[in-house]
């Protein structure tokens, strides 16, 4: 089994300021600098983000194959409870990003509970700022722009559809290596 | 000493659940996020919500300021640093500019925050609906379906009687448009500070255990109405110490002939002004 953090505590503790920072500007490209060897197909932030958030109270979905090494290695480390529906997941991971079409298969919370609501960490093939989807909202000062090389159109327009759905929504991690930016369920998207 | 506790005194499990709320939060701008808040060594009362978001916050790199009704040197500020500085050794400042977590009691600094800098407050009473209707389950439907009208109509009786809107401090606030949020004790002077501010605002409750946030760049708007409009407090002289006429004035009775004096609320801010020739 690979080790997971080298310090439990400062590590976790630096990759959750850098997710804060990032939630908090959407859009805003973040990078773990981290030494951390994750198995298999995870890219180093998801493996970073996942440590840091989950925990035996965190039901969690994956599309990868229930006894591949990325899953033992996430369990073992975190204890995180593996469900089969992506619906009543906490926190969910997509490595197959070519193959993702709906965010709406993921938990979007209730009226009056928003927050019992999927964050959604989906890896991808790269993400810079020169992108055509533009990104309005609470933490924007005025616009950004992203590229998310591999995410399907459809995807990302039945995403901007979902914010008619607010307080109701999915919080998005777009992963690369170990980069990463935060789409939250406020972000107002338009895909030119 | 700060071998004996774990660094910021929370366990791991602990932090790791404050920080999934805290993601949460601020993905809800304004939203309040039940916590399963954890006993702290103080009473309920003296900070014990923001001191468990300060807990999962700090790293070894900050620094940080702890203020209460504006100063740096009351029993509750000290107090809170102190309790940081055992366990978790990091550094302490009372300059608003060098500090990157700001815990506070009741006031936002003089100081404009920059971009990077995480406000922690700390909240008495998080449900700005509690007066209004006392059950919890009702207010969160009031929430859930934006039904505001009663926060209306308190603010109206408060013209239909004193002939303006009579709240001074915890003056309620709408969120992104959307949520209606109570800004903590903090003079209503102080509203305009969360609009669109670029720093991190984080609310915690300890005994109600709720977390709420206001992300950088969000619309904050004081509610008021369009013939009777929100309106900040003023005084009539400057604070006697620095002369200061922009900032937040506490009154101070000095003698028994009831002699007052109006002085800044905030020390730093005070004390850099008299000292350093603004």
């Amino acid at each position: 089994m690979l080790q997971g953090f080298q310090s439990e505590t400062n590590d976790s503790q630096s990759v959750f300021r850098k997710l804060l920072t990032a939630m908090a500007s959407p859009g805003s490209i973040e990078k773990i600098d981290l030494d951390i060897d994750c198995p298999g197909n995870l890219h180093s932030a998801s493996g970073g983000i996942l440590l840091t958030l989950l925990d035996f109270e965190t039901p969690f979905w994956t599309d990868l194959d229930d006894s591949s090494k990325e899953i033992q290695w996430i369990q073992f480390h975190t204890s995180t409870p593996v469900k089969n529906s992506a619906t009543n997941s906490l926190f969910a991971l997509c490595t197959h990003y070519d193959e993702l079409e709906d965010p709406n298969l993921f938990n979007p919370g209730t009226l009056s509970s928003p927050d019992l609501s999927t964050t959604l960490l989906i890896q991808t093939r790269g993400i810079d700022n020169n992108g055509k989807i533009r990104l309005t909202g609470p933490g924007i000062q005025t616009e950004a722009y992203l590229r998310l090389k591999g995410i399907k159109e459809v995807f990302l327009k039945r995403r901007a559809r979902m914010v008619e759905n607010y307080p109701q929504g999915i919080d998005m991690i777009f992963i690369c290596e170990n980069r990463f930016v935060c789409v939250p369920r406020t972000t107002i998207l338009e895909v030119f | 000493m700060s071998h004996q506790y774990n660094f910021a005194y929370l366990d791991e499990q602990s932090k790791k659940m404050i920080r999934r709320t805290m993601l949460k939060a601020i993905a809800i701008p304004g939203f309040q996020v039940p916590f399963g808040g954890r006993e702290m060594p103080l009473p309920y009362g003296w900070g014990t919500g923001g001191i468990q978001l300060t807990a999962a916050i700090l790293g070894k790199e900050d620094t940080l300021k702890v203020i209460d009704q504006g100063s740096d040197d009351t029993v509750n500020a000290i107090s809170i640093k102190k309790f940081f500085k055992t366990t978790a050794d990091i550094e302490v400042t009372e300059s608003t500019e060098n500090a990157t977590i700001i815990q506070t009691r009741h006031r936002i600094p003089e100081t404009p925050l920059k971009k990077g800098q995480i406000m922690v407050f700390q909240v008495p009473i998080p449900e700005p609906l509690q007066f209004i209707e006392p059950r919890r389950r009702e207010t969160a439907k009031m929430h859930a379906y934006q039904e505001y009208g009663a926060m209306y109509v308190k603010l109206y009786e408060d013209i239909a009687t004193y002939g303006r809107i009579a709240t001074a401090f915890d003056y309620p606030v709408q969120v992104n448009q959307r949520y209606i949020m109570s800004p903590s004790p903090i003079p209503k002077y102080d509203n305009p500070k969360l609009n669109q501010s670029p720093a991190i605002h984080f609310f915690g409750a300890g005994r109600e255990k709720r977390i709420y946030a206001v992300p950088p760049f969000t619309d904050v708007k004081s509610l008021d109405f369009e013939d009777y409009s929100f309106e900040l407090e003023s005084w009539n002289e400057p604070c006697s110490i620095c002369g200061s006429t922009t900032s937040f004035l506490d009154e101070i009775i000095t003698d028994d002939e009831g002699t007052r004096l109006f002085i800044c609320s905030d020390t730093e801010y005070c004390q850099k002004r008299s000292q350093g020739g603004e």
